[in-house]
């Protein structure tokens, strides 16, 4: 639960009273909805969205009771904030386990499963293979997985002999795993490699790794995906060096997806329909299409939104945003009276997608 | 047509288990079959083996996710390539591709629910079955202990697919169970095969003590004695978990811990590290074992008696699959009875579950714009957290069968009223059993309406057991891991570096 915590306190310190404590658990579970979305963008926490996606709501609101009792938050206009205490509380846990620097969560939100399936499967797969065996339990029981990895050694079969796949195979994950573990010191290749089943040898669980490792099981998850991410980021740029393991990723795009019903309404903005139009066309509220709008923003970079801010109102809400330093509408809103709600929602949301790291 | 020849072929065995051919002949015959044959004495094969002497494909009908995928890696493993499962484990398109396919496949499983779906339905009216499996059939009967209304209207889709020749398999069954069976498949002439429940190589064992600390002593002197491997059963995932972890350090065994509350990949992980002996001990909940084939568990242990005998019966039944001597002891302590009531009730939906349930579903009708049949359908597939396999399925049947909220309620609380009834007859039962005096084993086969007519040495606490032979014929070391992650990757690929 160690690292749960560090992570809630670290958005309640980030939101500063701004937001609910259930958007906390939206944001560390991955909620795919607009406000969601917003928040991360908002707050620069897209690293932090979907951190902890197998959190369930009655464990979180355990911990925030346990928070509030122990004073490391406090109740402040219907909602939490941080206290000194916990602020202590919170540079103590992080100085101890750091968050690993290759973690992204926005960025690689279900990727990161989908390429361990994949990888964990075809090094089984391999491993017997090599053997001259074709019978075993598969690690992976799910039918695309399996599909994709019998059709990847099909493939792969035409071009290389056993051998020389192996050894290509081999040298491309030594390669890449030597080169994280002399960057970096707290995370290494183990926290992976123990969990590789091969011939007859079975993978360790990621409860029984932690445990060797004495490590938080919430941590070593967190440390475990972002050693997905090192490699899936690390592929992507070098597809020559990484050829073989670049096929694991090259049919998967970046899911970073707009929800379904802002697709909808994308579609429509790009045949050149107004708001009301499109708001009439799908019987929704002028709000939610505005709500789509910002998801919109947040996401696409190539979205311009001069067509409802002009560029010098933008600015003057920039500014305001930047002086008070909030993301709180209303005081933006004091500070300039001529933009509507809407408005101000929008520059942000564009302001922050343009400023995100990745 | 020679069945041994298939037999060592397909299965590499060079001879069949006590009742296989039996069923084998019957169902080739064209013989609707009814046949009972204990836990762990190869019931798959007996639908297994005919689908490669049959012209047309064989649907099994089969109860619970997790063993459905089990058997179907099994077979997979044996380099039977033409097998799938039909269930909510596959997404929209996957199941559209796998139906697209369908003639391509020999075994086809399913979920009962499946069978609803009108689309589904229609393919498999489309198909040659030539046999019907409903494995796990006593889930058909309201007076078996595992009843599943989903099961009910298997023999409705049974006429509807032209009334294959089916194959009701289960380990346990009294004969009002059995009568149920054939009725609710509608079965008009079939052919009967009864196998006794009784496995003589598991010695059968109860020990009494006085509350929790004399317990967990005791299960730790039981353990540091016997011979591996083992499961030990707890009502708990924590129990499981925290035993786990004080056996790994008070034994030179390695344990593992199972239970629903781990994902997808650790199950079958630890599933896989406990059939390969890298765990010589399993602390489990009752999520663990079925499906599994490891054929040399030499103990079974349960920390808290079960609620039914049935349920310990095929518990027990994990032992002792290769034949050889086992040992089954059932730790008893007076203070059982309320945790066994616990257990039972939590087995179905309590009233805030319902309450919520309800909830959630008039939110989920919001969410879903259109309210199709079929997307109320894929949204109920999976448990939300919280629930457990069974009580979801339950919550589910009864709501998509209801008119509205109320009569969901009503209807739902009803059952679950009798259902807890009927339960409670079937908790004293159990407990009856633990008390007797006299030959476990006989008193046991009386319950399934059957006489012991073999003498069987090393049988209960009752009669008689010699403990030492079911001791630890040598201690084994524990070696520390030593971690290279160099050293396993060159491991994994089989590389060696010279
Ligand atoms: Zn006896």
């Amino acid at each position: 639960m160690n690292y749960t915590i560090a992570l809630s306190l670290l958005c309640i310190e980030r939101f500063n009273g701004e937001r609910s404590t259930n958007a906390v658990y939206y944001l560390l579970t991955g909620k795919k909805s607009s406000q969601t979305i917003q928040d991360a963008g908002w707050y620069q926490l897209r690293q932090y969205y979907h951190a902890i996606p197998q959190l369930s709501k009655q464990a979180f609101d355990n911990m925030i009771k346990f928070l509030l009792e122990e004073n490391y938050i406090c109740n402040q206009d219907d909602t939490n904030n941080i206290t000194d205490k916990g602020k202590e509380k919170l540079g103590f846990l992080i100085s101890k386990s750091p968050f690993p620097k290759y973690f992204n969560g926005w960025k690689y939100q279900q990727l990161d499963e989908i390429f361990w399936k994949r990888l964990s499967l075809l090094i089984q797969t391999i491993s017997y293979w090599n053997r001259n065996n074709a019978s075993f339990y598969p690690v992976q029981r799910s039918y695309e997985t399996q599909s994709w990895v019998k059709n990847w050694l099909y493939v792969m079969k035409n071009k290389y002999d056993k051998q020389a796949l192996t050894k290509k195979l081999y040298g491309e994950l030594q390669s890449i795993l030597s080169e994280l573990d002399k960057t970096s010191q707290t995370i290494s290749p183990t926290l992976l490699i123990y969990r590789l089943s091969s011939y007859q040898k079975t993978g360790m669980t990621s409860g029984q790794l932690a445990n060797t490792l004495n490590m938080d099981e919430e941590y070593y998850a967190i440390c475990f995906r972002s050693i997905l991410h090192y490699l899936i980021n690390t592929i992507s740029h070098n597809r020559e060096r990484y050829s073989l393991l670049w096929k694991l990723l090259e049919d998967l795009k970046q899911r970073v997806v707009l929800t379904q019903s802002t697709q909808a309404t994308y579609q429509l903005l790009q045949q050149g329909k107004s708001l009301k139009e499109i708001a009439h066309i799908r019987r929704l509220k002028k709000n939610t299409i505005e709500d789509h709008l910002i998801e919109i923003a947040l996401i696409d970079p190539d979205f311009s939104i001069e067509g409802y801010v002009p560029p010098k109102l933008q600015e003057k809400i920039i500014v305001a945003a930047q002086s008070q330093s909030t993301r709180k509408l209303r005081t933006i809103k004091e500070h300039v009276q001529e933009a509507d709600y809407f408005m101000i929602r929008l520059v942000l949301s564009k302001w922050s997608e343009s400023n995100k790291q990745t | 047509m020679n069945l041994e020849k298939i037999l060592y072929e397909k299965f590499s065995y060079t001879q069949f288990r006590n009742g296989q051919r039996e069923i084998i002949e019957s169902v080739l015959n064209g013989t609707d079959t009814i046949a009972l044959l204990p836990t762990g004495t190869g019931k798959s094969l007996c639908y297994q083996l005919p689908g490669y002497l049959v012209d047309g494909c064989v649907l099994i009908i089969s109860p619970l996710l997790s063993l459905m995928q089990d058997q179907v890696e099994q077979l997979r493993a044996k380099g039977e390539k033409r097998v799938v499962a039909i269930n909510s484990f596959l997404s929209f398109e996957e199941k559209k591709q796998v139906l697209r396919n369908i003639r391509y496949y020999k075994f086809i499983y399913i979920s009962p629910e499946m069978l609803h779906n009108e689309g589904i339905k229609k393919i498999l009216q489309s198909l040659t079955i030539s046999l019907l499996v409903v494995d796990e059939a006593h889930c058909i009967s309201q007076w078996g202990y595992d009843f599943r209304p989903d099961y009910l209207e298997i023999g409705t889709v049974r006429k509807q697919l032209g009334s294959p020749v089916t194959l009701a398999l289960t380990a346990t069954a009294r004969q009002e169970v059995r009568d149920d069976i054939k009725r609710f498949l509608k079965l008009e002439m079939v052919n009967e095969i009864i196998f006794s429940s009784d496995r003589p190589n598991i010695a059968y064992m109860v020990q009494r003590v006085n509350g929790y600390e004399e317990k967990r002593t005791t299960l730790l002197s039981l353990v540091k004695q016997l011979q591996g491997p083992g499961i030990i059963y707890f009502s708990s995932k924590k129990l499981a978990d925290e035993w786990a972890k004080l056996l790994n350090e008070a034994t030179s065994y390695n344990v593992g811990a199972y239970h629903a509350g781990l994902d997808m990949e650790q199950r079958i992980l630890l599933q896989q590290q406990f059939l390969f002996n890298e765990l010589d001990i399993m602390c489990a909940t009752s999520a663990f074992g079925m499906g599994i084939n490891k054929e040399n568990v030499r103990f079974v242990i349960h920390f808290h008696p079960p609620v039914d005998i049935e349920s310990y019966l095929q518990e027990i039944g994990r032992a002792g699959r290769d034949g050889e001597k086992s040992i089954a002891i059932l730790l008893y302590s007076p203070d059982d009875i309320h945790l066994q009531m616990q257990l039972m009730e939590g087995e179905l939906p309590n009233s805030l579950q319902i309450e919520y349930f309800g909830q959630y579903m008039l939110q989920a009708k919001v969410t879903i714009n259109n309210k199709e049949q079929s997307s109320m359908d894929t949204f109920l597939q999976q448990p939300l957290d919280g629930f457990s396999e069974v009580q979801w399925r339950l919550l589910r049947k009864f709501y998509l069968s209801s008119r509205d909220e109320n009569t969901f309620k009503t209807s739902i609380q009803h059952f679950i009223e009798k259902r807890k009834q009927w339960k409670q007859i079937k908790l004293q039962e159990m407990n009856q059993w633990i008390i007797s005096s006299g030959c476990r084993r006989e008193n046991m086969l009386h319950y399934f309406n059957e006489e012991k007519n073999i003498d069987v040495l090393n049988c209960c606490d009752h009669c008689g057991i010699t403990m030492e032979i079911y001791q630890k014929v040598h201690s084994i070391k524990k070696e520390r891991l030593k971690l290279n992650w160099q050293e396993r990757l060159q491991e994994i690929f089989a590389i060696s570096l010279d």
